[in-house]
Parts: C-alpha cells; sequence; structure tokens
C-alpha cells in the first residue's frame, strides 16, 4: 500500500488566482452580512433599544466573521482536503472533553472555555463533519460507495459526535447532525435501497419502542411533539410567540414597538426566538424578508456546488446549505410551533458566537470552494491521494 | 479502467440529481414555512385585530388551593378560602393613574391606597398584576367584570385568601405567605398572578412545594361585553396537600401564656418517644393573620424592628451558650470515652489553674471533693472542667454532634439556625486561629464558642432520656411513626448521668430544686444552666445587674424520670440563674402536659396548680 500523493500546479493556485473568485459566489458574503446585520437590530430591541448587553458584541462577531469568511475564501482548495480528517478529529476530541470541563448553562453541559473565550464545540463539529464526509467520499474509490462496510463507515463518522452531543444533552443538535450526515451520504450516491430499509425500519420499530415507554416517558415524548398540553411550562414560549407574530401582521408594529417581545413575554427572544421578535416588530414583510435572504443564500450555494468541478468540493458546499437550511427550517419550524422546541438557532441572526463564526467560516469555506473550480481536485484520471492497490 | 470511468461517471451524475432533489426540497419547505408565516401573521393576524374589536381569547389561570394546616387535634391553624378581587397590570394599564381613577367610580379607592399602588407599580415587576380591592360582593365583581373592556389593564379574578387561626400563638411555627417578590417569581413565573402567595417564614416557606399545589388555566373565547362566548379548553388546579402539625395548639397557647409571665423566651417540648413537637413557644410573637391581610409599610418597619425581634422564632433561631445544660454532653462523653467512671472525685477548691489561667468555679468557696452524681447536682464546673480537659476537644464536639447539637433538622420548618459546636477545624478555618486548652475547659461548661437552639437543646434531653436518636417532627406524615432507633452508646453511661439528673432536681442540694413536680406522681430529671452575658465582676456586691445584662436562664429536663415520656428545654432571656426563672418554667409546662396527656398520673386532678400562678419557688 502507498501513500501516493503528487502536488499538481494548478492545486496549489488560490482561488482568486485560478479566476473563480469573481462569480455569483460574490453575493454571499454580501447576504451573509444582510442577515447578521438584521440580527443586529433585532438584538437592539430585544435589549429595549440599547447595543448592550447583545447587539454591539453580535456586531463585533459579524465584523470578525465577515473578514474571517474573506479570508477563509481566498485559500486554496486543497488545503480543506488535506486538513478534513484533522479537523474531525480535534473537534471530537473537544466534544469528548466537554463532560469534564464544560459549563452548564441551563441544565446541559455545552459549552468549554479556555483564554476567556467561550466555544460550543457541537457548532464546530456540525461544519468538521461536512468537511470530513465531504473528503471521505473524495477519497473513497468510487465503486465501493455502496458496499455495505463503506456505508457503515461514515455512519460511525455520523453517529459518534451525534451521541456525544446527545449526552449534553442537546437532543436538536444531534438530530441535525445525523441529518446532515445522511444528506451527505444521499448526495454522495450511497444506493437509495439503504436508506429505504433505514425508513422502513424505524416506522416498524417506533411502535415497538413506544410501547415499551413508561408513562412519564411517554408524557414527555407527548409534550415535546404537541407544547400545548404544557402550556405552564414548555408549551408557554411557544404560545407566547405565536401572539407575537400575530399581533405582528402585514407590517408589523415597528421597530422598538413589539409589546410582546419588549416586555419579556417571548423568553429567549434573543436566541432561538428571535424571529418571533422580528415577526411582531416587522411584520410578515420582515420574516418573509429574513426568509427569502436565506434563500438567496441556498440558491447561490447550490449555483455553485453544481458549477463545481471537483467531488469533494461540491459535496462540501452542498453540505454547507444543507446545514444552513436545517437550521433555518428547524428554527422557523419551532417558532411558528410546527416543530418541537429544540434549541436550535436561526444562523447569523440569533446571539451566540460560535454559531455565528463557524456559519460564516462554513460559508467562506464553500465560496472558496465554489471558486475554485479550475483547481479540480477530482481523481477522474488519477487519484491524487488514495489507497493503491498494488 | 472504463467500468471504473463509468462508476465515477454515474456518480456524478447521481450527485447532481441529488443535490436538484435536496435544493427542490429546501424551495419546498421554505415555501410551506413562508405559507404558514402568511397564515399566521397576516391572515390570522387581521383575524386577530378583529377579534380585538368584537370577540378575544383569553387565558386565565385558576389559582390551586394551598393546603391547610391543621394541629395534632385536628384545629385549623391556616385556611384558605375563595375571594373575588380585583387587580391591574401595570404594564398593561397605559396610564395607571386614569385607570384607577376611573376604576374608582365603581369602587371606593382611598386616595392613600392610590398613591401606594402608584408607588408600588414603580419597583415591582411591571407584569405582575396588583391587587386594588379584594373580599369582593358578587354584585360589585359582576359590575366591574362588565364594564372591564374600558378599564386597560385591569383584570378581575378569584383568588384564595389565606387565613389563620391562633395566628399569634402558633405563627413562629406555621409562618405566614406574602406576594412573591422578584426573585421568587423568577422561580417560577406562575407566582406574577394576582392573589398567587408564596411562603414567607415557617411551615408556609419550609413546605411550600407541598402547600403550593399546580395551577391550572381556562381558555374561552370572551365577547366585547367580557362575556364568555365559548370555553375552549381548561385543566383543572391540583390543590396542595393538607398538613396535620405535631403540636397541640392549645398547649402551645397554655405554653405562650405561661412564659409570656417571664418576658422574653423559648420553650421547646418533645413527645421523647418518637420525637412530635407538641409545643414550641417563642416570645414575644406576632399576628400572623394581620400579616396575611396585608399591613401597612410602615407597620411592618416596626414590626421588624420592634424590641425583642417578634418575628423570629427563638425557638429555632435564637442561638444561646448552653451553659451548665451542655454538662449533660460532657458527662456521657466523659463516661463514654472512659477518662471518668462514676466515682472518678475532682476536688474543687473554687477554680481550676490551665496555662496560667484561673478558671473560677460558680462556688467560689469551692464544692470539696465531688464525683459525677454530686457535681452534676450541684452543676460543680470544676468537675467539668476537669473531665473536658481529659476529653479534648474533638471526642466532646463529637458527643454534642452526637446529641443533636450544631445542626438544624429536616421537620419543614424554614427558620432554624444550627447553632455551633466548636472544634479546633472550625477555629481554624472561621477565626484563623488554632485552638486553645482553656477553649475546652469552657466548652465542657457550655460556655465559650458553643452555642445551641432551645429545639435542639430538647432534642438532646430527649436523646439522653430514651438513649434513642430521637429527631424532631413538626409534620405528621400518613406512615405513622416508629420509635427512633437506638443511639450505640454505653447504657450504663446513659443511667448515670440519668440518676444524676433526677437529683439535681429531687435531692437535697440540688440546684433545680425549684423545678420539681407537685401534684404529680412523677418525677422530673433535668438540668439548669446560667448563661453569662457579660462579666459581673463589675456588679458584685451590688444586687443585681441591670436587665439587659442579666444572666440567659436555661432549663432542660424530662419526665416521668423513670419512663421518660416528655422533654422540655426552657430558656428566659436575662432570667438570671437557671433555677430562678427557667426551672420553674419548665416545671410549670411539664404538669401541664400532665394534665393533658397522662391524667393517671395527676395526684389531684381538679385542684391541680393552674398554670401561671406559680412563679419563682
Amino acid at each position: 500500500m502507498v501513500l501516493a500523493f503528487r502536488p499538481e500546479p494548478s492545486v496549489w493556485q488560490s482561488p482568486a488566482k485560478a479566476g473563480g473568485l469573481f462569480t455569483v459566489g460574490l453575493l454571499l458574503p454580501v447576504i451573509a452580512a444582510t442577515l447578521g446585520g438584521i440580527g443586529v437590530l433585532a438584538l437592539y430591541s430585544a435589549a429595549g433599544g440599547a447595543m448592550e448587553p447583545f447587539a454591539m458584541s453580535h456586531l463585533m462577531r459579524l465584523i470578525i466573521g465577515i473578514a474571517l469568511l474573506l479570508l477563509l475564501a481566498i485559500l486554496p482548495a486543497r488545503l480543506w482536503l488535506l486538513a478534513a480528517a484533522p479537523f474531525y478529529v480535534a473537534a471530537l476530541g473537544l466534544l469528548a472533553v466537554v463532560p469534564w470541563i464544560g459549563a452548564t448553562i441551563s441544565g446541559s453541559q455545552r459549552w468549554i472555555s479556555f483564554a476567556g473565550i467561550s466555544v460550543q464545540p457541537a457548532e464546530i463539529m456540525k461544519l468538521a463533519l461536512v468537511l470530513a464526509l465531504a473528503a471521505y467520499y473524495q477519497m473513497l474509490p468510487r465503486h465501493l460507495v455502496s458496499r455495505p462496510l463503506f456505508v457503515l463507515l461514515p455512519l460511525a463518522v455520523v453517529a459518534v459526535p451525534a451521541g456525544l452531543v446527545l449526552e449534553q444533552p442537546d437532543l436538536g443538535t444531534a438530530l441535525l447532525i445525523v441529518a446532515t450526515g445522511l444528506a451527505m451520504m444521499f448526495l454522495a450516491g450511497v444506493r437509495s435501497l439503504y436508506f429505504v430499509a433505514g425508513l422502513v425500519s424505524v416506522a416498524v420499530l417506533a411502535p415497538v419502542l413506544w410501547a415499551n415507554l413508561h408513562d412519564y416517558q411517554r408524557e414527555r415524548v407527548l409534550v415535546f411533539l404537541d407544547p400545548e398540553r404544557d402550556l405552564l411550562g414548555a408549551g408557554y414560549q411557544v404560545y407566547q410567540a405565536r401572539i407575537a407574530l400575530a399581533a405582528g401582521g402585514m407590517s408589523g408594529k415597528g421597530f422598538l414597538e413589539g409589546s410582546q417581545t419588549q416586555l419579556d413575554f417571548v423568553p429567549e427572544n434573543h436566541t432561538d426566538f428571535i424571529l418571533s421578535l422580528i415577526g411582531e416588530e416587522l411584520g410578515f414583510l420582515g420574516t418573509a424578508g429574513v426568509l427569502g435572504l436565506f434563500a438567496a443564500l441556498l440558491l447561490v450555494l447550490g449555483l455553485l456546488s453544481l458549477g463545481a468541478r471537483g467531488r469533494f468540493q461540491r459535496l462540501a458546499i452542498m453540505g454547507v446549505s444543507v446545514l444552513v437550511f436545517l437550521h433555518v427550517a428547524i428554527n422557523t419550524g419551532m417558532v411558528i410551533g410546527l416543530l418541537p422546541v429544540v434549541g436550535v438557532p436561526l444562523p447569523l441572526v440569533s446571539f451566540g458566537g460560535t454559531a455565528m463564526l463557524t456559519g460564516l467560516a462554513a460559508i467562506g469555506i464553500a465560496m472558496g470552494l465554489g471558486a475554485a473550480g479550475k483547481a479540480d481536485l477530482g481523481p477522474r484520471r488519477r487519484p491524487t491521494w488514495r489507497l493503491t492497490r498494488g | 479502467m472504463f467500468e471504473k470511468e463509468t462508476a465515477d461517471e454515474k456518480l456524478r451524475r447521481r450527485l447532481t440529481r441529488r443535490s436538484l432533489v435536496i435544493g427542490g426540497a429546501q424551495a419546498g419547505v421554505f415555501a410551506l414555512l413562508g405559507l404558514k408565516l402568511y397564515d399566521m401573521q397576516v391572515v390570522y393576524g387581521r383575524r386577530y385585530a378583529l377579534l380585538a374589536d368584537e370577540n378575544r381569547l383569553d387565558t386565565q389561570l385558576i389559582l390551586a388551593r394551598r393546603g391547610e394546616i391543621r394541629d395534632r387535634n385536628g384545629v385549623v391553624l391556616a385556611e384558605s378560602r375563595e375571594d373575588l378581587r380585583i387587580s391591574v397590570v401595570p404594564a398593561l394599564a397605559g396610564d395607571l393613574e386614569k385607570t384607577l381613577e376611573r376604576l374608582g367610580k365603581l369602587i371606593d379607592i382611598p386616595d392613600a391606597e392610590r398613591t401606594e399602588i402608584l408607588a408600588l407599580a414603580k419597583k415591582s415587576d411591571r407584569l405582575q398584576p396588583l391587587v386594588v380591592r379584594a373580599g369582593l360582593n358578587w354584585e360589585t365583581y359582576a359590575h366591574v367584570n362588565m364594564l372591564l373592556p374600558q378599564l386597560p389593564g385591569v383584570e378581575t379574578g378569584i383568588a384564595w385568601r389565606r387565613s389563620y387561626w391562633r395566628g399569634i400563638d402558633v405563627g413562629h411555627i406555621v409562618g405566614y405567605v406574602g406576594r412573591a417578590d422578584r426573585r421568587e417569581i423568577a422561580d417560577e413565573p406562575v407566582r406574577r398572578q394576582a392573589g398567587q402567595r408564596v411562603g414567607k417564614s415557617g411551615l408556609e416557606l419550609g413546605m411550600e412545594k407541598e402547600l403550593a399545589g399546580t395551577p391550572g388555566f381556562i381558555r374561552r373565547e370572551i365577547d366585547a361585553r367580557g362575556r364568555v362566548v365559548r370555553e375552549l379548553g381548561r385543566q383543572p388546579a391540583h390543590a396542595g396537600r393538607d398538613l396535620v402539625l405535631t403540636i397541640d395548639s392549645s398547649l402551645q397557647s397554655k405554653v405562650l401564656e405561661r412564659l409570656r409571665l417571664d418576658g422574653l423566651g423559648a420553650v421547646a417540648v418533645l413527645d421523647a418517644t418518637n420525637g412530635d413537637i407538641l409545643a414550641l413557644a417563642s416570645t414575644p410573637t406576632f399576628d400572623t393573620q394581620a400579616l396575611a391581610e396585608g399591613i401597612s409599610s410602615e407597620a411592618w418597619r416596626e414590626l421588624v424592628s420592634a424590641p425583642g425581634h417578634p418575628l423570629a422564632s427563638k425557638a429555632t433561631r435564637g442561638e444561646y451558650p448552653p451553659a451548665s445544660t451542655f454538662k449533660l454532653v460532657t458527662a456521657l462523653a466523659g463516661l463514654e470515652a472512659k477518662v471518668i467512671d462514676e466515682s472518678t472525685t475532682v476536688t474543687c477548691g473554687g477554680s481550676l489553674e490551665h496555662a496560667g489561667h484561673r478558671f473560677g468555679c460558680w462556688s467560689s468557696s469551692g464544692h470539696g471533693p465531688v464525683a459525677l452524681h454530686e457535681a452534676m447536682k450541684r452543676s460543680c464546673d470544676v468537675y467539668f472542667y476537669t473531665v473536658a480537659r481529659k476529653l479534648g476537644i474533638n471526642r466532646l464536639a463529637d458527643m454534642a454532634r452526637r446529641l443533636g447539637l450544631g445542626q438544624t433538622y429536616p421537620c419543614g420548618l424554614s427558620d432554624q439556625r444550627p447553632g455551633l459546636v466548636p472544634d479546633p477545624l472550625w477555629k481554624l478555618a472561621i477565626k484563623s486561629t488554632p485552638w486553645y486548652g482553656g477553649e475546652t475547659l469552657l466548652a465542657g461548661i457550655g460556655q465559650g464558642f458553643v452555642l445551641a437552639t432551645p429545639l435542639q437543646l430538647a432534642v438532646m434531653t430527649a436523646r439522653v432520656a430514651t438513649g434513642r436518636e430521637v429527631v424532631p417532627r413538626l409534620v405528621k406524615d400518613d406512615a405513622g411513626s416508629l420509635p427512633p432507633a437506638l443511639m450505640p452508646m454505653s447504657a450504663a453511661a446513659l443511667q448515670a448521668v440519668r440518676k444524676s439528673l433526677v437529683a439535681v432536681v429531687n435531692e437535697q442540694g440540688g440546684t433545680a430544686g425549684s423545678a420539681v413536680l407537685t401534684g404529680v406522681k412523677a418525677k422530673l430529671a433535668g438540668k439548669t444552666g446560667t448563661a453569662q452575658v457579660a462579666r459581673l465582676k463589675n456588679y458584685q456586691g451590688t444586687d443585681e445587674p441591670p436587665g439587659s445584662l442579666r444572666d440567659h436562664s436555661l432549663f432542660v429536663g424530662y419526665a416521668p424520670a423513670d419512663q421518660p415520656r416528655f422533654a422540655v428545654a426552657a430558656v428566659v432571656e436575662h432570667g438570671g440563674a437557671g433555677s430562678k426563672s427557667a426551672a420553674p418554667l419548665a416545671r410549670d409546662v411539664m404538669q401541664e402536659l400532665f394534665r393533658r396527656y397522662v391524667p393517671e398520673l395527676v395526684a389531684e386532678p381538679a385542684a391541680g396548680q393552674p398554670v401561671g400562678e406559680s412563679k419563682g419557688g
């Protein structure tokens, strides 16, 4: 077995030199900055019309994050392929130490801090997972993609971090990691049969599991699925958020005028429920505008993916797109009561440092990969990194 | 080569296809979310706006009935009754002053009350409803209800009004409820509701979780005239748990009546066989019913700063030096550790030299050669200095803890202080100085750093009397009670201490001759204590130091001596020597106990000495 590695000169060119940077991808930082700016305004309002304690640090992070995005976008694409595995291992390591050195906030351990900076390893893991799976399918000889062993391997790569996150406990993020991983495998071309079989077995097992639950466990699941069963507890947030949205109407009550959210009826209005604040003060135009910006972001990412030439680039960009999509869909679904409250933030808009920086970093990487069209990493003629069969 | 090429090609096409599938799914979900948002905000929002004019949805909380509290004989001490009330939410009222003015046309609001509400609105949570008027009759209530749409922020509701019975006598035990403050609301947002009360002291605070119950709610559609169009859903409230106490409230009243004759102090009465707290009295007292009805802030300030601290339950919060009553601990520790036996003799010459300091006995002329029996009977300090010195502080402190000192008990009372059982580790941690041998000597006679509450002293007495690990109990549970477990302790040691305690009260020359029971066919065993408040050197020769510097008078005891049933601890602040105030007080309480619970041992049931007329002796 020889690990052959042959650099091709063009591969090390930065995307800028490769000439692909000035494409539709250039819209990405613009859209991201706009969304972040909306976040700053909403947080200014959430604090009752003050920059402290949320809006100012959100703005600082946004500026740093956009700079980071641009920096990452001009780095050579090959770097991400090389870094994918170490990055994943490092993220996994951080995630694994959370139970020992993590801080407990609202009953779950999600944070670790060093040198005065707190980070959420789970947020970093989302990005690391996308890159790792993209790299995996880049390396994997094509005819092995649907072999059982090579389906189980990426499943393990998804399951281990998901399990660690579930321990924190953070059900929402764990499900999000699983969903992202499965989407990546689907994109990479794993045979549909596997997905059908998986769905069928879940459908078969669910009632069996349900029958074996204790009554109090069932009640917990029911409240989770239908918060209005417990209007004074878990359902309170959802109920108040719904009133706030309805009060907004078409054009909203006006900036800084939302009584529901201003008066603290909606808890967490600066993090997961920030959309209800936007909905009350800026109305349907506000919420639809936010959704529209995200749709534009997804559209650009999709175009970049389709236009990219390498398998790694296409997969990684689609992975970022899936990540953004899942966050937005779950968060919005949660605020409007379609989904249970699982604690998934609205990317770039919700208050939260690690999520904002990893989000912008992911978009930056996608932008760079999308631009690296000429620097094809694909092993069409000759796998650059591969396990040679001797 | 060719095959691989096609596999690669196939996957490439599959990736494109599946990217489009995922992109399509994304578009679909976004469209769905957008539609749902449109429905919720624009369509429902328009209806919502219409509803504001015509019908509106209303979610009303149903407050849970707070659990009742009864004494051991079923006498109600605290109950909750329905109460119709009107309240206002400052955050929703807009111009609060104008709203109150309009409301004032319907119900009478005195100016003073109006300014108080306005002041309260400024400093409390703006979403917390403030009660404007409670205890309304149905006509006024219905009238205000009808005009509700014209009164922004005004709410009507049915709440529970807490009533206390014998509040003056059992107030320290039962405690009282009040409006939740900001911190309490943060713990439990439901407490924001008007009429919601939380426990502030006593059992009301300590048993809050059990008493509070869980609120329910009703969701209704209401028309412009405030009439309920239809009910949309409801979840009933669950009432809090009713509590039955071990307290005998009429005994409690009698004990307080007697205690008041002595001024400030506390009495704890235990059923020594099972730990039931029969009475727990502290003076001065205060009226919890007045607090529950709400008192002016001025009256409250007055109550907080009143002389004698009426709000504090001295029986559980008063930390006193146990003085000579602590000699039970020293004697038992000495016997258990075998540093002394019953016949070990110490010669008391009025003082003891230790490390260059003179430790005086209360009797400066000395007691001569004394063994345990005599030393306890006459409360010889030198004897117990010697025992403590032989023991060392750690073994002494260990015994004190085994007898229940230095700790609070899980009996549901929030207002407990732990007292203090000092040891070298404590001193190093708190005072950063090492332990000195002389401090062991002082601890041996219950002075120095040692502190105990009257309830703890009663527990200590009950444990010595029964040899069992008596734990005080204030709330009866359904399980019934087993006798507490035996303490792992030498029976002979316990017996020796008990014998000496009988002598203290019943033998010639005992310090508590004033406590001998009359009219009861049972013996009281016990120990006096005189806790120094100030150094008395300055007053030698004169008759008595002024009241506030006089010693605290203590007595602990149990009866019947041969088969202990009741344990009593009494503290009279500035009551002088233990034999002077506390011992007669404990005697009277004990006699009352026998009259109530063991009439067969009372010699002359009808002609029994009425409690309260036998002070002194």
